[in-house]
């Protein structure tokens, strides 16, 4: 069972690498962008953050980036559009079946 | 995935803001080291970052694949590819995300590592902290990062040097994005102050205050007048070309009524800071309106589409060269874009194009997009609910696809089959089934959207309003919607997304985003009420802020309002919501300048008269500006202009100029500071001297130069108007700066803040 997981990992790893050397993440990333961008997802978070940032406007020598991201993502996260989502993983999926062609991944 | 966005869209100002004016002594401590380090960092994590898309801009990469072999352009693809890796972990050996690169060692280091990202658990502060090292940069983002502070911090020094390269990478990625096309070089890509202009707007004068906006009265039902005034005038590109004198009343040799004249006082009057918290009363303007247009007097509703037009039309009237073509009147350099209608022959495959001018884009509200998520789709939702477990479905489940502008765009320029008999083809000589389809072949600076929400289905008594909501994007790229990237064979141009793609998915992957091509929402018209009875308000952008603008009411607005999240979410989760936008209005996100340096011959005129009083500059405690040399009005590529030698300070675009051979630099102090009387323009500052040293000098040889010919001449003339170009890499000390015109930059809340950041680094 470990020997299999160890595998498994190589193949992610081996994945993960062809995935960004192909440039086919920075190319999925871009589309991501756009379609978040054009669906109003940036729109809503940036407000989100901003009123982040007003509400901790006490303390806001306190408050760092990470505390913003920690407080916002999980509603960035869940706000994806759902049709958005499931376009990209049909993309990320297609790249997999490529990059796996013998295999049955 | 999300994530990274996420923080893109948000840390940087944030960052930026909190520790503006104080600094972070342990970058402060380093700061030369750092920054010769930086100078390598940035311009690698450039290349890595947009790798694909300057792959693609090699000579033929636009249809070819970058795995197909062969040619000089593939070498020097595989060149860039292989001989420089991306950046790994050191610790993980993957390039997750959020990579950062120490700046004292040769580490990379992520942001992975704990279970929660906590700052204090991740490979980068494992490594700093073994290390002893402080600062790392954020290789996508170009943040440094001080793990003494715990957080990211600014620093004029390094926002200069990421602002240089931005304006760098700019022109190679716009190169990129579009390889037959030809354009003068860009200078200067924001409105950010240099350093030197910081410094001497500090040490001349305060920056000018926030004059506050005003309203406009309602001369009785003209509340389309009153919104469509308030857009135009705070449409960047006419704010700056009204504000810089490039129509004055004084001046105009128009007989008899002159639409110039009035948009020119309208926008003196809602920007000069005059008012006192009182209206403006649009009387003149709406006299020469009628006068213009003796269809639209009376004291009826009118639509604000058609207002607008009218205006336009007349201002162009106006202010239009006769037999200038094409035409360098305000109205065509801010709004005039290129439409493009291909008809291709279904037997013969012949595609005969036609291209008409625009000067907005009326679009048709498409029917909500309902079953837009495909069965595909569907399932592979599902299966993430299966395997991330049902969180992830719960807060997903009931959002429904809301209608974005970007589906009325689709819808604008889908293809559309026409049926046999309305077309012949010229080449088969019979008529034949065709497919039509528009798209935009040149994008203009200012792009104006009309909702058609007033439709008239069949009959012309039964005309009803569309309340359908339409989301309106903050930004909107244009890409996906220009004849280049239409006209690209669908075929995807990446061996990926063998998967069966949607058409509007395979739209979206043919091209990649274009920066020219990218818009910012700085205006709405908003319409309530019936089809033939309603009202008309107006939100805009004004220093970065939204107001409300209803006739002579100005209230704060919220981003909120102006995008209708409210209604979004209503039609997110299915209830009932109503659009009332009905004109949206673009500007470019990045207004490229370009450099003119040759000083054209002396102009006709003496220059017109400054058109804000002493009293308003003494009260704004605004810079009197140093005015340049006219530039030689040159234009080519794209976007065809002409000379025009009457009015001097049209906003030119694309001034490309010859290179020089620099002079040596000249001395920043000595630099003649005085104003001579006629000159007292307002005219904005607003282009970044991208300011590393190398920039900088050869910015101040090119003002020494420029100085120089001035001299010899010693004729002046206005500069041109802010937003749009100026001749030169800004001169360093004279110089003015408008607080109207820095708002393009919607990343300057605090102007003043800003100049004590970048003089800092002097």
């Amino acid at each position: 069972m470990s020997k299999e997981t160890a595998a498994t990992t190589g193949i992610r790893e081996e994945l993960l690498r062809r995935f960004i050397e192909s440039g086919e993440r920075e190319r999925l990333q871009e589309i991501l962008r756009s379609k978040l961008q054009a669906s109003g997802w940036q729109d809503r978070v940036k407000d989100k953050c901003q009123k982040f940032v007003h509400e901790n406007s006490n303390d806001i020598d306190k408050i760092t980036v990470d505390d913003m991201a920690e407080e916002v993502t999980p509603f960035a996260r869940s706000s994806v559009p759902e049709d958005i989502k499931a376009e990209i993983m049909e993309d990320v999926r297609a790249f997999i079946y490529r990059a796996l062609p013998e295999t049955d991944a | 995935m999300s994530s990274s966005v996420t923080l893109a869209s948000a840390s940087p100002e944030k960052a930026g803001t909190r520790s503006c004016g104080r600094g972070c002594q342990h970058l402060a401590q380093q700061h030369k080291a750092v920054l010769e380090r930086l100078k390598v960092l940035i311009a690698y994590a450039h290349v890595c970052r947009h790798r694909q898309s300057l792959l693609l801009g090699r000579r033929g990469g636009s249809s070819s694949t970058s795995t197909e072999a062969g040619g000089e352009g593939d070498r020097s693809r595989k060149r860039l590819v292989d001989e420089m890796p991306g950046p790994l972990c050191f610790s993980c050996g993957t390039a997750g995300d959020r990579l950062h690169a120490c700046l004292q060692c040769d580490q990379y280091a992520c942001w992975r590592g704990a279970r929660q990202r906590r700052a204090s658990a991740t490979h980068l502060a494992q490594h700093l902290r073994e290390s002893g090292h402080v600062l790392a940069l954020d290789f996508v983002r170009l943040q440094v990062f001080c793990s003494a502070c715990g957080d990211y911090v600014h620093d004029a020094g390094v926002a200069a040097l990421v602002t240089a390269a931005r304006t760098r990478w700019h022109a190679a990625l716009c190169d990129a994005a579009e390889p037959e096309a030809k354009r003068p070089r860009i200078v200067a890509t924001t409105c950010e102050l240099s350093a030197v202009a910081a410094k001497y707007a500090r040490e001349h004068g305060a920056m000018g205050g926030c004059a506050p906006v005003r309203g406009v009265v309602n001369l009785g039902a003209t509340c389309y007048l009153s919104a469509v005034v308030q857009a135009l005038a705070h449409n960047p590109v006419v704010r700056g070309w009204m504000l810089s004198d490039g129509h004055h009343r004084r001046t105009c040799t128009n007989a008899g009524v002159c639409m110039a004249c009035e948009i020119d006082a309208a926008v003196q009057a809602l920007h000069g800071g005059s008012g006192e918290g009182r209206a403006f009363a649009p009387v003149r303007l709406l006299r020469s309106l009628w006068a213009a247009r003796g269809d639209v007097a009376g004291a009826g509703q009118q639509d604000a589409h058609e207002c607008l037009v009218a205006v336009l039309d007349a201002l162009h009237l106006a202010m239009a060269a006769p037999g200038e073509s094409p035409c360098g009147c305000l109205v065509h350099t801010a709004f005039a874009g290129v439409l493009q209608s291909a008809v291709t022959c279904a037997r013969c495959g012949n595609t005969t194009r036609s291209l008409d001018p625009m000067l907005d884009i009326s679009l048709d509200i498409p029917p909500p997009p309902a079953a837009r998520l495909a069965d595909a789709a569907l399932n592979a939702a599902l299966d993430a609910k299966q395997r991330r477990g049902p969180a992830l479905a719960s807060v997903t489940r009931g959002s429904r696809p809301v209608l974005t502008l970007h589906d009325c765009l689709a819808h604008y320029t889908r293809a559309e089959s026409l049926p046999p008999g309305v077309y012949r083809c010229a080449r088969c000589a019979a008529p034949a089934a065709a497919v039509k389809q528009l798209s935009v072949r040149e994008l203009p600076p200012v792009l104006t959207f009309q909702l058609k929400r007033f439709a008239s289905a069949g009959a012309a008594a039964h005309s009803t309003k569309i309340d359908s909501f339409v989301r309106l994007p903050l930004h909107v790229d244009m890409t996906p919607y220009t004849a280049a990237a239409l006209a690209k064979p669908t075929a995807p141009t990446t061996p990926a997304s063998s998967a069966e793609p949607t058409s509007r998915m395979r739209r979206a992957d043919a091209t990649r985003a274009n920066p020219a091509c990218q818009y910012t929402l700085f205006a709405v018209i908003d319409h309530t009420g019936m089809l033939d009875t309603g009202h008309y308000t107006a939100y805009a952008r004004h220093r970065s802020r939204w107001y409300r603008f209803d006739d002579a009411a100005v209230t704060r607005a919220d981003v909120r309002d102006v995008l209708g999240f409210a209604d979004d979410q209503a039609a997110r989760q299915g209830r009932p919501a109503k659009g009332r936008a009905y004109m949206a209005f673009y500007v470019k996100s990045v207004l490229d300048y370009h450099d003119a340096v040759v000083p054209a011959p002396p102009p006709t005129g003496p220059p017109p008269p400054s058109s804000v009083t002493e009293d308003w500059i003494e009260e704004t405690g605004v810079v009197k500006p140093v005015v340049l040399g006219e530039p030689k009005v040159e234009r080519r590529g794209r976007k065809k202009g002409s000379t025009n030698a009457v009015r001097k300070s049209k906003p030119k675009m694309e001034t490309p100029v010859p290179p020089l051979p620099l002079p040596p630099a000249a001395e920043d102090g000595e630099l003649p500071v005085d104003v001579p009387p006629s000159a007292t323009l307002p005219v904005p500052q607003n282009i970044v001297e991208p300011s590393d040293d190398e920039e900088d000098s050869e910015g101040e040889a090119l003002w020494a130069r420029i100085e120089k010919d001035k001299a010899a001449t010693d004729d002046l003339v206005p500069m041109l108007s802010p937003d749009v170009a100026r001749p030169l890499p800004p001169p360093p000390p004279p110089m003015f700066i408008n607080p109207a015109a820095l708002m393009v930059n919607n990343h300057h809340d605090d102007d003043d803040e800003e100049a004590d950041a970048f003089s800092d680094s002097d």
